[in-house]
Formats: structure tokens, sequence, C-alpha cells
């Protein structure tokens, strides 16, 4: 009867092998289950100018509202296309910098516009 | 006179007995149920877009980078991206990414991120012309 018992029961080590088995199995499936995901792809782009030549350095002078933009003598080559980078400051540190592409005489203001936490830099140029 | 009243009252009598005999049945409920598999949605992220002067000083940060994450209410979810940086080859410029947030509650409606780009500053890069470009593909999953 006690061979029949340990037949009927089996071995309580393997009770307990088969419940941790099963309850980890369980657990995979549930968390396989339960675990869910979306994907979406997206491109990054950077376009790259070499360094700056013939650079002009431009000073600003803020009187009130309005921002005056002032640059040392100098012109850019014949034929070339001038550039221009402004760099961005926040509190002292700078945060990052505009840059683009324009020709001679184009460029007719540009000023930085605070609105909420964002400076804007609007830039007006003359086609 | 007479025996023009009396089919009347006859008939009038025989419709009050079969109203009378109207049977209602006891009402009987019944259970409604709904199973509502929770699930979240992500827009592509709008184009990553730097502009990078060779040997710049400060950091270029991208532009673009905006999407939505529409969820179920209050299921919680978690956004990634497949890498946090890399490398634009062809122009040999190591850029890194960041999202505005990492985690999130759904609330129904579609909630706004963004994915942040940098390319640190000092960095020559690899360019024999006016200008080049070079682009990459990432992707970013949200798990909920």
């Amino acid at each position: 009867m006690a061979g029949l018992s340990q037949e009927r029961g089996g071995d309580p080590r393997d009770r307990r092998w088969r419940a941790w088995t099963t309850a980890t199995l369980l657990a995979i499936a549930s968390g396989a289950a339960l675990a869910k995901g979306v994907s979406a792809p997206f491109t990054l782009s950077v376009t790259v100018f070499p360094a700056f030549k013939d650079v002009v350095d431009c000073g600003t002078r803020q009187q009130g509202a309005a921002v005056s933009l002032s640059c040392s003598a100098g012109s850019p080559a014949a034929g070339t296309s001038p550039r221009f980078l402004l760099n961005v400051y926040r509190d002292g540190a700078q945060v990052g910098t505009v840059e683009g592409s324009t020709v001679p005489g184009t460029l007719t203001s540009w000023k930085v516009v605070r609105i909420a936490d964002r400076d804007f830099v609007e830039i007006v140029v003359g086609w | 006179m007479k025996k023009i009243l009396l089919p009347l009252v006859a008939a009038s009598s025989i419709l009050a007995a079969a109203s009378a005999h109207a049977v209602t049945t006891p009402a009987q409920g019944f259970n409604v149920t709904v199973t509502l598999t929770s699930a979240c949605t992500v827009s592509a992220p709008a184009a990553v877009a730097f502009t990078y002067t060779s040997g710049q000083v400060g950091a270029a940060t991208a532009t673009g980078g905006g999407f939505n994450v529409t969820c179920t209410n209050n299921l919680p979810y978690t956004i990634a991206l497949d890498a946090a940086g890399g490398t634009f080859a062809a122009v040999n410029l190591a850029y890194t990414l960041s999202l505005s947030a990492a985690a999130g509650t759904g609330n129904g409606v579609a909630q706004p991120f963004t994915v942040n780009g940098s390319i640190a500053g000092s960095q020559s890069g690899t360019c024999g012309s006016a200008s080049c470009n070079d682009t990459s593909a990432r992707t970013l999953t949200v798990s909920y």
C-alpha cells in the first residue's frame, strides 16, 4: 500500500518540480500575451556644410524691442553664396545654432521673438 | 331601435372579455458583457533633420521628431528608440537621440512626444563639396 500511495501521489520533489515548471510556463505565457508593442520607423537626415571661410563677424545692439545687426567690413567672394550662422544663447549658455544660406542683399532683417520658454529667430528675406 | 343596440352591446362585451385574458410574463433579466482589448497606436515621427557646419563650436540640434501616442484610457506604456545614437556614415558625424519622455499613461487621445537629436560640436565631418547630405533610418517602439 505504501508503494501504491507513493505511485499515486508521486515523489514530493517531483510534484514541486512539476508545479514550479507549470507556474513558470504559465508566467512566461501570460507575460508573452501581455507584452505588446507598436513600432514606427522614422528618418534622420543631415546636411553638412564645410567650415566657414572669409568670416564676417556681426554684432547685435538692442534698443527697446528693436535689435539692430551690424557687421564688420567685408563681403563674400564673387560668385559665392553667403551663409549665416547664429549662435543662440540662453542665460549665458549656448543652446544651439541657426544657420542657412542666402545671396547678397537678400537678408533684410532678423529678430529674436521669445514666446513662453522658446526663442524663435525670424529672418526676413527679400526675393 | 332595440334591434340595433343589442348587437353593439354584445360586441363590446366580447372585447372586454378578451382584454381581461391578456397575460404578462414575469420580467427576465439578462447580462451584457464586453471584453476590452487595450491597445496603443503611434504615429511615425516627423523626419529628424540636422544642419551642421564642419567644426562648429556648439552642438547642432535637430528639427522635427514630433510624434503622437494614442492608448486606451489608463493603460501605461513605455517608449523606446532602437538606438540612442549613431553615425551618419557618409559624412562621418556622430549624433545622439533622446525622447521627450520615455513613458506615459493612455488617456484615449493622442499624446505628443518628440525625438530630440543632437550632433556635438567640434566634429569635422567629411564633405568634398559645397554641402553634403546623408540619411539614416531608425525605429521607435511603444510597449504596453
